[in-house]
Parts: structure tokens; C-alpha cells; sequence
């Protein structure tokens, strides 16, 4: 079936830091700043969604309460990391079909401090999968398992996935939003603590808090509101693909994902002038960008190390810091890079817009075992 | 050494639906996978439907014992309560078997971490699961069959 694009009617989000801020404070307040920048009333809000991956059951319908929003269903998604942007895809999915004309998606999330728990609370340890109980996967693991067989294979070297985390750091110190504005040089990255080798601390997204929210509505509703709309013009969720020749531990079948979302938008790497991507640890930039097709496979490390990834450069990535800098609250990240896109592509990013015209974008967001590619257009 | 101590524990797996301890000590450890009737590709630990072509009829069979290091990592800091937290840094690597090219994650044991590459040959070994008195419950670990690179006397 055909689906159609959607506009990405308003955006709002809180902060991310840590703090005490408790899950309805930070989804009501990224919920009314994006109902008032799409220039709307909760009465014109017909489905809500609400990502996240570890808050109380009801979390979404208590956030939408408490934005006075009524009489209409809202849904709970979780997708692990890429909860959001699948909201928000769900949403578009529904307002394509002409379910609805009009939706409100929050993600929202409180992170503990340390290692995000890849499986919560331990109810029977002997139970598990042996390479859980041995605590074979961290979260850093899987991106280290990638980045280590990228360097065997395509001579990718630490100093290239240090030069992604550097960047990032330096891009989120110009964002107001980020949770570590903090600027590090090469050498305090690569001497950071040893996380999951080749990862180190300062290579990884920091644990924070915060909402973001997205007002997704029809074409034609959109005309009551805006002159210059922005399009979510193409999308794809996906699960990681299987190949016995190379068994890459990616979330999601990320090429494809990116090959059907591009083809839905009638666009290609080309045409993108910014890019939001999962930088739940560094190496992601690199590995990543080759799979949006901004460079060849194998030849990420030295296209972002040449700066062709700066805010300046041919295709900038992580424009507001990424999660490395921005920090990760997991059921939120997604519409985040929405909200950075939008901003991008309306020219109010301020210090850290983009210097050239914005009038295409895609983002990537990756979970445990699944994500989503998003292109957008003006 | 009490007497009690000092008597042989039983070994047995603590998976025994795909990982076989032997009972004589001349035995060997082996990994249970499953073979796909369709396509023939192979997976451990058992897959009921193949990954690969989508089939629902599956052999159960013998893996190869041997294999090669697709990629590693040297693990720093993991979960508190998992079992190998004490032993940071370890090495966590993707194993494809060979010639199956099954794959899994796993622990590969007595590498020196500097010496670890990918494409490196290594062959099964177990590891100590739990412990209780009368038995003890062991898994699916790997090392490098390269004993050059072993650390110490390749023990823990």
C-alpha cells in the first residue's frame, strides 16, 4: 500500500539532564512546547503515542492527561532506543492512511546511572542466555564488536572514531539542550577510560533525562497552520538482517531500511544536507553513515576524520551533539533528532546551524534489535 | 581437604539442550545446533526456523568444535551481578564455527588481551557455571588453539 508523506507540524522538547524531573513534569513540558510551536490546542489532537522503554505502564496516557488531552487513544511503544521515532512512524503510518489527521507523539524517559540494563531486574539468572549471565554484551559491546571488525577489515583506526566522539562534543557545546556541553580533545577521548575496547568513556552516550515531542499532521490539515511546511516524506522500520558470511551485530538492517525510506521520499544520499544518527557510542558515526550511503563501505573512518561530517562540511551529522553529547534518555532520543532536523531545516538551530540552505534530512535511530530511517524535506 | 571436598564432583551442562558434557574424562564437549533440511545453513543455539530461508523443519546436529574469531572486544565494565564482572577485562568475542559458519557470542578464555585478532582459530573449552556440592554446572567458552598466546599457565 502507498503511504504518504506527513508534516512535521511542531516540535518541543525539555532539556536533558539529570535531575529529579519526573516523567509527566518533563513529557508535559516538551508535549505543550510542541503544541505550541505546531500552533495548536489539545482538542485538535486525535491519537497520541508515548516512547518509552523502562517508565511505569501508563506512562504515555498519564503525559497526555496531563496535557489536558481527551477522548482519544494513546499507545505506549517501546523499540528500545528507537522507540520515538517508531512513534512517531506509527503515527505518520496512521495519518497517511487517513485514520487521522492529526497526532501528538512524546518520548520521554528517567535513565539510572551505569550501564543501561539490557535485561531489567534478574528474576531466574539460571534461566538466561549463557551470554547474558556471563555479561558477554554490555550495550558498548555490540557497537565494539562492529567497530573492531571494521578496523580489521577496512583499516579504520581509534583516532577515526575518536575524531566522531570530538566533533560531537564540540557540536553539543553550542546546543543549549545538550546534558554534556563539555569540549574534550583527542587525546582526553582516547585516554578516557576503556569501556569496551576499542570504546572508551568519553566515545559513549552519557545516561540523562528529558522529552521531546512531535506534532505530525496531514498535508491538508497542515495548510490552516503553516505556508512552509516541513515533509516526513519517507520512512522504514527494520530488524537486523541475517548473513552467515558476516554476521554484523547491527540493530537494524540500516542500508536497507535507508535504500526504501530514500526510494518513498524520491530522494538519495545526495540530496541530504543534515543527518541525525544513533552515536550511542561512536563508532556508530562511522558505521552508519557508509549504510545512509554518504561514502562508500569501509571508507567511514576517513571521511569523518577529513571533516566531510562537520557542521560545515558535505554532509554534517549530529548537528546538536548526538547522543554523546546531548546524552541518551533512551525513549526519547528518536524525536529528538526529529526536533533537531525541523530546527535545522526552519534555520533556527543558532550557533550551531547549518551555514548552507537545509532543505533535506534523514535520521537514523537504532535499538536493541530494530530501528528506523526517516527522510525529510521542505 | 576434607573428605567430602576432596571427592569428584559430577560435571554436567548448564544447557544440556545444546551443550553436552562428556561423562568419561577421555570425552569430549560438544555444541548442539540445529541444521535447516531446506537450505542447509546451521545455528547454535537451536533455531526452530531458519534464519536464512525461513524453513520450520530443522536437524538437530553436532557443530564443529572449532572456529574463528569474526570479531572481539576487550570488556572493561559490565552488568554488577553477571558472572564474569570479577574478571574485567575479558575478552567477549563473535565466533563463526568453522566449516559451518554458525556464529555466537562468546568467552574467550586464556587470550592474552594484546594478542587477540580477528580471523583467529579457536577451539572449544568449558567454563564454570555454578557450583554446590555434589556437581558443577559448566558452559561453552572458547581459546585460541595458538597456545603461544595463552596468559600464564592458560588458566583463570
Amino acid at each position: 500500500m502507498a503511504k504518504r508523506e506527513v508534516v512535521v507540524l511542531g516540535v518541543g522538547m525539555t532539556k536533558f539532564q539529570r535531575d529529579l524531573r519526573d516523567v509527566v513534569e518533563m513529557g508535559q513540558e516538551a508535549g505543550t512546547a510542541a503544541l505550541k510551536d505546531a500552533g495548536v490546542e489539545a482538542k485538535d489532537i486525535q491519537m497520541g503515542f508515548c516512547g518509552h522503554v523502562n517508565q511505569c505502564a501508563g506512562t504515555g496516557m498519564s503525559i497526555f492527561n496531563s496535557l489536558g488531552i481527551k477522548d482519544i487513544p494513546v499507545t505506549n511503544c517501546e523499540v528500545a532506543c528507537a522507540s520515538a521515532s517508531r512513534g512517531a512512524m506509527f503515527a505518520a503510518e496512521l495519518i497517511s492512511a487517513g485514520a487521522c489527521d492529526m497526532a501528538l507523539v512524546v518520548g520521554v524517559e528517567r535513565m539510572p546511572r551505569g550501564l543501561v540494563p539490557a535485561v531489567g531486574e534478574i528474576p531466574d539468572f539460571a534461566s538466561f542466555p549463557l551470554e547474558m549471565a556471563l555479561g558477554l554484551m554490555p550495550m558498548p559491546g555490540a557497537y565494539a564488536l562492529m567497530a573492531r571488525r571494521h578496523m580489521a577489515m577496512h583499516g579504520t583506526t581509534v583516532e577515526h572514531f575518536a575524531k566522531a566522539a570530538e566533533k560531537a562534543h564540540r557540536n553539543g557545546s553550542l546546543n543549549p539542550n545538550a546534558c554534556y556541553p563539555q569540549i574534550y580533545t583527542m587525546e582526553e577521548i582516547m585516554n578516557s577510560r576503556p569501556i569496551a575496547d576499542p570504546i572508551t568513556m568519553y566515545m559513549c552516550s552519557a545516561n540523562a533525562n528529558g522529552s521531546t515531542a512531535v506534532v505530525l499532521c496531514s498535508p491538508e490539515k497542515a495548510k490552516q497552520y503553516t505556508t512552509n511546511p516541513i515533509f516526513l516524506s519517507g520512512w522504514q522500520g527494520s530488524t537486523p538482517k541475517y548473513d552467515k558470511e558476516d554476521p554484523e551485530m547491527e540493530d537494524c538492517d540500516v542500508r536497507w531500511a535507508a535504500e526504501k525510506a530514500y526510494a518513498m521520499a524520491g530522494m538519495g544520499p545526495e540530496d541530504m544536507k543534515v543527518c541525525q544518527l544513533h552515536d550511542a557510542f561512536s563508532p556508530g558515526e562511522i558505521l552508519i553513515i557508509e549504510k545512509l550511503g554518504f561514502c562508500p563501505e569501509g571508507e567511514g573512518g576517513p571521511f569523518v576524520w577529513e571533516g566531510n561530517t562537520e557542521i560545515t562540511g558535505k554532509i554534517p551529522v549530529n548537528t546538536d551533539g548526538g547522543l554523546v553529547s546531548c546524552a541518551h534518555p533512551i525513549g526519547c532520543t528518536g524525536l529528538r533528532m526529529v526536533s533537531e532536523i525541523t530546527w535545522q531545516m526552519r534555520g533556527v538551530a543558532g550557533k550551531r546551524q547549518i551555514p548552507t540552505p537545509v532543505n533535506a534530512g534523514v535520521l537514523d535511530n537504532a535499538g536493541a534489535g530494530g530501528g528506523n530511517v526517516m527522510v525529510f524535506k521542505k | 581437604m576434607t573428605a567430602d571436598e576432596n571427592k569428584e564432583k559430577k560435571k554436567v551442562s548448564a544447557r544440556p539442550q545444546h551443550f553436552s558434557v562428556p561423562e568419561t574424562p577421555d570425552g569430549e564437549y560438544r555444541l548442539i545446533g540445529t541444521q535447516c533440511k531446506k537450505c542447509g545453513d546451521s545455528f547454535y543455539p537451536p533455531r526452530v526456523v531458519c534464519a536464512n530461508c525461513g524453513a520450520m523443519e530443522m536437524d538437530s546436529v553436532t557443530l564443529s568444535d572449532k572456529g574463528v574469531v569474526y570479531s572481539y572486544t576487550i570488556v572493561y565494565n559490565t552488568y554488577p551481578m553477571m558472572l564474569l564482572a570479577s574478571k574485567v577485562p575479558f575478552i567477549s568475542a563473535q565466533i563463526q564455527l568453522m566449516p559451518e559458519k554458525a556464529w555466537l557470542l562468546a568467552w574467550l578464555r586464556y587470550c592474552d588481551i594484546d594478542k587477540v585478532k580477528v580471523g583467529m582459530e579457536v577451539e572449544l573449552t568449558p567454563f564454570t557455571f555454578s557450583e554446590d556440592p555434589e556437581t558443577i554446572q559448566l558452559g561453552p567458552a572458547f581459546r585460541p588453539v595458538d597456545r603461544s598466546v595463552w596468559t600464564g599457565k592458560g588458566g583463570d
